[in-house]
């Protein structure tokens, strides 16, 4: 299928929609790192990137792992966002394991769930690419 | 777009929750009318199996969710995984109306799709 | 067709796709495998390679992740390594069909 050919500010080259899906937790896998390099060059290409964090990987998400001293994955994800990422976090998932949405979301994250990911997943994307 | 999803389960059943969130993410599709395609490969055929009782163990049964996915979208299981497992289609419980594919098949219906998400 | 594998086959189960990308380049579609994480591993196997050659399959290797692993130098000649960017090309721009044997 044809990408969409929108011209990025300073390059000319097609750019995409691309939706990264992260199932795993921090620290139990490397996925949360690959994440973050893969998502960090797909910004810097000029693509849209959205990352969807799902059961355990709502882990990832949790602001309170953020320590000055440390590179928490958590820190990549904020990191992502601040560079232009949209990030998604199951709700459902969350609160089952007891995330406090409120209160311990790294800033930025929005509150989403399983039927939002099939949309996303079937209408607005060009690529999928899924970890863990 | 993504025109085509195939859902991949090729975790076995009950020892991690991977898989189930393949089958739940199977039905938030069908609910938003995209069919994907479920695919039961290596480990994942065990979901199939008939006679399973998980509440001896205190687990969830996923019994209904299966039915109700191999209704609405149909569920296919790898023949090679089946016979390297020493089981046999008949093994699979008959009220999923599995259909089982060779390899060629597979890759079949492995190409007809945009994004394959293995569980 | 890119298959992207994260752990070490032959160990890991992941001889299903290997079958499945074979059949699937037979067909004449570009098939690429792009092994990442510890999946590294298997760029340094000469009879995993002589495999994917024998079949036209294309065989990427994420260098950061080599070289996380001291497995650089070991890594078989017609494994292509690339970087973050390149790995955002061959998704975006050159495979169609994204397989994520990752889990």
């Amino acid at each position: 299928m044809k990408l969409p050919l929108r011209k990025h500010k300073r390059w000319c080259m097609s750019v995409g929609r691309l939706l990264i899906i992260l199932f795993t937790p921090p620290w139990q896998s490397e996925n949360t790192d690959t994440v973050y390099e893969f998502a960090k060059a797909a910004l810097e290409e000029g693509h849209e990137v959205t990352v969807f964090c799902d059961i355990d990987a709502t882990y990832n998400l949790m602001a309170s792992q953020i320590l000055a001293d440390q590179t928490a994955p958590a820190g990549k994800i904020a990191k992502l966002i601040e560079m232009g990422a949209r990030v998604l976090a199951c709700q459902e998932s969350a609160r089952l394991r007891g995330i406090d949405l409120k209160k311990n979301l790294v800033r930025g994250v929005v509150k989403s769930s399983l039927g939002q990911l099939a949309i996303e997943l079937a209408e607005k994307h060009d690529r999928v690419v899924a970890f863990g | 777009m993504v025109n085509k999803i195939c859902l991949v389960i090729k975790s076995p059943p009950y020892g991690s929750g991977r898989a189930a969130e393949g089958l739940r993410l199977a039905t938030a599709l069908i609910a938003m009318n995209v069919m994907p395609h479920i695919l039961f490969i290596d480990d994942g055929i065990y979901f199939l199996l008939k006679n399973q009782k998980p509440e001896a163990a205190g687990l969830t049964s996923f019994g209904e969710r299966l039915k109700t996915l191999a209704d609405l979208a149909g569920l296919h299981a790898a023949r090679d995984s089946i016979a390297e497992r020493e089981l046999k289609p008949s093994d699979l419980d008959e009220n999923y109306n599995v259909k089982t594919l060779s390899l060629d098949e597979t890759a079949e219906l492995i190409s007809q799709d945009e994004a394959a998400i293995t569980f | 067709m890119l298959i992207t594998l994260s752990k070490s086959p032959p160990f890991e189960n992941s001889n299903s796709i290997l079958e499945i990308a074979k059949r699937v380049a037979e067909k004449g579609e570009k098939v690429a495998i792009l092994l990442i994480q510890d999946a590294c591993a298997a760029a340094t196997m000469s009879d995993y390679c002589d495999k994917l050659a024998l079949n036209e399959i294309e065989v990427y290797a994420l260098k950061a992740d080599c070289q996380a692993r001291g497995l650089t130098d070991k890594a078989d000649r017609r494994v292509k390594l690339i970087d973050y960017k390149q790995w955002v090309r061959l998704v975006m721009t050159e495979h169609k069909n994204i397989i994520s044997w990752t889990s």
